[in-house]
């Protein structure tokens, strides 16, 4: 599967899932998640602004984001988004039914359990 | 640094957004191509072309309307949540909740949380606890004496946000100063590309944990032993405590794996144990890895936590007492 190909499927079957995964251990900002995304899929997925502040303003109003400005000395302030209790119960919900994918696939296309 | 703020406007134009929410997405929007621009500079582009570079993430004139139209506001202004009755009234919410709720307990039998309480206090950082109990109506928690395991958390009342994880600084200083806990663990998330050259490469869930964790949990590995307190530090020793269904899957259950040496993300691990069935934490863990972190290293809030209390230590006095630390902490900080 060429690079292309993983980069368009995953995002869009996945793109919520990514985010909510990487705001379960705190809050993130915008550029912090867009990095993560990359350097955590080694460059096979990446989100470009156009496509990651409308999604992440979309799972805010879905009420599993909140979105806060926080304001650090020095600093100007910027925009974290942390997971909601909403937000956790659908991330756990969205991970059982990747993984159940991931398997299925695995089962179809694995050589052992062919 | 370059003014971002026209090409973002000109973006914009035509979704009739009200001027504070048009301000507020131009600033966040800026503010990244503000980081884009420096990272791109820092990787030795010319200004021109960081420049160039960095507006490519506003992609052509109309995908950012288009992307934001998809962003509805509810009619009535609120915020839709959880809890939110929806159009079937106040049992139709209520229905949708406990399914969910059940349905979580159901997958996750063994980590149902209930939130007990939570500091309210001023100050950046700050201990939150939860009981860790169990689906009422399912089988008990497979670790010893429940009740008395904590969910540990922290808290950013300031900020506004109730969960944001454990530092390493607030992690190991709970753990070394607390008087209310026979132990504390903490452990992170994470997986890796598991290879070896007897089985098939797969991704696995291998989550780095504190040695603490199974004292804490009161359990004991079913073979080989646990992580030692001089591998669960920077530069220790890569070892690896492979999960009871891993072991079986990957390893048919072989009683002279210990010793065996497989790969993550290419670095090599030697197992040294494998894990009860029990071992539900972390959360679909597959195996463990030690944590290592540096204890004077606040990095960010990226930590779970569990806790056994003392015999006889409540959870308030366990509260005050994280409280405790956390404001001597606070008020002399020497972390990095």
């Amino acid at each position: 599967m060429s690079e292309q190909s993983i980069q368009r499927d995953l995002k869009k079957g996945s793109a919520e899932l990514l985010i909510l995964s990487l705001l379960q251990a705190g809050p993130r900002h915008g550029y912090e998640i867009s990095k993560l995304i990359e350097a955590r899929s080694r460059g096979a997925v990446s989100f470009r602004v156009a496509s990651l502040y409308p999604l992440l303003y979309r799972l805010e109003d879905r009420g599993l984001l909140q979105g806060r400005w926080v304001e650090k000395t020095g600093q100007r302030r910027r925009r974290y988004y942390r997971l909601t209790g909403a937000g956790r119960k659908i991330l756990i919900q969205r991970r059982l039914g990747w993984l159940a994918f991931v398997e299925a696939i695995h089962h179809i296309t694995g050589d052992e359990y062919a | 640094m370059p003014d971002w703020s026209q090409p973002i406007r000109q973006r914009l134009h035509g979704l009739n957004l009200e001027g504070s929410r048009e301000a507020e997405i131009i600033e966040e929007l800026s503010q990244h191509l503000d980081d884009r621009y420096r990272d791109l500079l820092s990787s030795g582009l010319s200004e021109e072309g960081a420049v160039t570079k960095a507006l490519e993430e506003l992609e052509t004139s109309d995908v950012l309307a288009r992307e934001l139209r998809k962003t509805r506001q509810p009619s009535d202004g609120r915020r839709a949540a959880l809890g939110d009755n929806g159009p079937g009234g106040i049992f139709s919410g209520f229905r949708h909740d406990l399914k969910v709720s059940l349905r979580i307990i159901v997958q996750k039998p063994a980590f149902a949380v209930m939130v007990t309480g939570i500091l309210a206090l001023g100050i950046a950082s700050n201990a939150a606890i939860f009981s860790v109990f169990n689906g009422l109506f399912l089988r008990p928690l497979p670790f010893a004496e429940p009740p008395r395991l904590l969910d540990l958390d922290e808290t950013a009342p300031k900020w506004d946000l109730t969960y944001v994880g454990i530092s390493n600084f607030d992690a190991y200083h709970w753990m070394w100063g607390n008087a209310a806990f026979n132990g504390m663990a903490f452990f992170g998330h994470g997986g890796a590309n598991l290879s070896d050259g007897s089985v098939a490469s797969q991704r696995i869930e291998a989550p780095p944990v504190t040695y603490t964790l199974l004292d804490v949990l009161g359990l004991k590995p079913v073979l080989g032993r646990n992580i030692l307190p001089n591998e669960d530090k920077p530069g220790g020793d890569n070892v690896i405590l492979l999960g009871y269904d891993l072991w079986q899957r990957l390893y048919r259950g072989d009683r002279n794996i210990l010793g065996h040496v497989l790969k993550l993300d290419g670095k090599p691990y030697t197992v040294v144990g494998i894990l009860p069935r029990e071992a539900a934490l972390p959360p679909n863990a597959d195996a463990w890895i030690p944590l290592a972190a540096d204890p004077n290293s606040s990095g960010s809030y990226y930590l779970s936590g569990v806790g056994r209390l003392k015999h006889g230590v409540t959870i308030d006095q366990a509260r005050a007492d994280l409280t405790r630390i956390s404001q001597v902490l606070h008020q002399n900080p020497t972390r990095q």
